[in-house]
């Protein structure tokens, strides 16, 4: 069986990314911080990237944790800064290609130590897993305005003041995006049918995107 | 005395009557037929000043009065749209009540008869919010790549709603994005209203 170093790369990329060598050597130098609170620290990170609003409670369980075992706030600093880069370095590749024994032999090569390892291992392939590479990829990226509420209303005209019978449907829409804008338009039946068709048509080409010969190379 | 259909309006026509009469019939008949192409149409004038100025020379007669003329036909054809009258009960009412020259009354029932569902069409479609969905333009995107992960295959589709300003003619683009779980939502709400429009209709 060819090492798989020598046709992979590993997950954190061709050389050593800095917050990790810092983290590693942060690691050294605090050897007096027992591996409880280290275990802490990993599972804050994997909070951390949960739910990023957190951030500022982060801080102050660190601060906690510097004062309890007398270390510095800036090498506590370092250490959590690399084990979220660490996490965050995993998520990235697609979910199949992050195996089990390649991700530990990586970790090795980065100076980890076993009981670290175990732990990451824990966090990337644990009951979180899905829950992970979905925030990852679904939450930190760029996103044109969503449509928040969308809210109807078919009324029907009778009469206006230029026709005595009238009998016509009349759609109102009201839509909320997520940038903040509040809209509300008529759509005339005519526009609201091509809506319709145009849709239909979408969710069928979004269906076919998976069969695109191009994007077989995507296959994950 | 029987009531006519313009009795809201009579005196406003009754003076141009005798001067409608008064005109020539192949002018008369052009003239009718244009008002009638833009009865209806909102924000839009029937003729420009030059326009005003070329009648006031063709017909011999003061801005003023072809002002009146225009204004009175105009009014006419709304009336009739309003009420939705059969052209056989339009003549009737044009000649018995209104004393319109019979040629006169024919030709404008005959102009009322091709444009009457037009008309009425024009003035059903006439909006009364202040903004309305002129056109929808989308896109469908995959993104296959982003900071946070190396490889993704994501279709995307991006909506622009376009919404005209009733008042200013202006159009603003609403932009927004849809996965595939968000679009069948979309879908679904799309497809409820339909079945509501359906049952409207039977």
């Amino acid at each position: 069986m060819p090492d798989h170093r020598s046709y992979q790369d590993p997950f954190y990329g061709w050389t050593t990314p800095k917050a990790i060598s810092l983290c590693v050597h942060a690691l050294k130098d605090c050897s007096s911080l027992p591996f409880d609170s280290i275990k802490k620290l990993i599972s804050l990170s994997e909070t951390q990237i949960l739910h990023e609003e957190t951030t500022p409670s982060s801080l102050e369980i660190l601060t906690k944790m510097s004062k309890k075992y007398s270390v510095s706030i800036e090498q506590l600093i370092l250490i959590f800064n690399g084990f979220v880069h660490v996490i965050r370095l995993a998520l990235k590749p697609p979910a199949a290609f992050l195996k089990s024994d390649t991700f530990k032999d990586d970790l090795r090569d980065l100076k980890f130590s076993d009981q670290i390892i175990e732990e990451f291992h824990n966090i990337l392939f644990g009951a979180k897993r899905d829950q992970l590479y979905n925030v990852i990829q679904e939450r930190d990226r760029p996103r044109l305005p969503l449509l928040q509420t969308f809210d109807w209303n078919l009324d029907v005209t009778l009469t206006t003041a230029s026709l005595s019978r009238c009998i016509e449907p009349l759609l109102l829409f009201q839509f909320r995006t997520t940038d903040n804008r509040n809209l509300s338009f008529e759509v005339p039946i005519k526009k609201f049918n091509e809506l319709r068709y145009n849709t239909a048509l979408l969710l069928k080409e979004m269906e076919e995107v998976d069969g695109k010969q191009a994007l077989k190379l995507l296959e994950t | 005395m029987s009531s006519t259909i313009f009795s809201d309006g009579s005196s406003k026509i009754k003076t141009s009557i005798p001067h409608i009469n008064s005109l020539d019939n192949a002018k008369f008949k052009k003239l009718v037929q244009r008002i009638a192409d833009k009865t209806g149409r909102q924000n839009e004038t029937i003729f420009t000043i030059d326009e005003l100025n070329k009648l006031e020379n063709a017909f011999g007669l003061s801005i003023d009065i072809i002002k009146q003329l225009i204004e009175s036909i105009e009014y006419i054809f709304l009336q009739s749209a309003y009420h939705l009258i059969k052209p056989q009960i339009l003549e009737n009412d044009l000649i018995n009540e209104q004393n319109f020259d019979e040629t006169k009354a024919k030709i404008f029932v005959e102009q009322w008869s091709t444009s009457a569902k037009e008309i009425v069409e024009r003035l059903k479609s006439s909006h009364i919010a202040s903004h309305s969905l002129s056109d929808v333009r989308w896109t469908l995107d995959v993104g296959i790549s982003q900071a946070s992960k190396s490889k993704v295959k994501r279709p995307t589709a991006i909506y622009e709603f376009q919404l005209k300003n009733e008042q200013t003619q202006q159009i603003e683009n609403i932009q927004t994005e849809f996965n595939k779980e968000e679009l069948y939502v979309f879908f679904e709400k799309l497809e409820s209203i339909q079945s509501q429009l359906d049952a409207l209709m039977t």
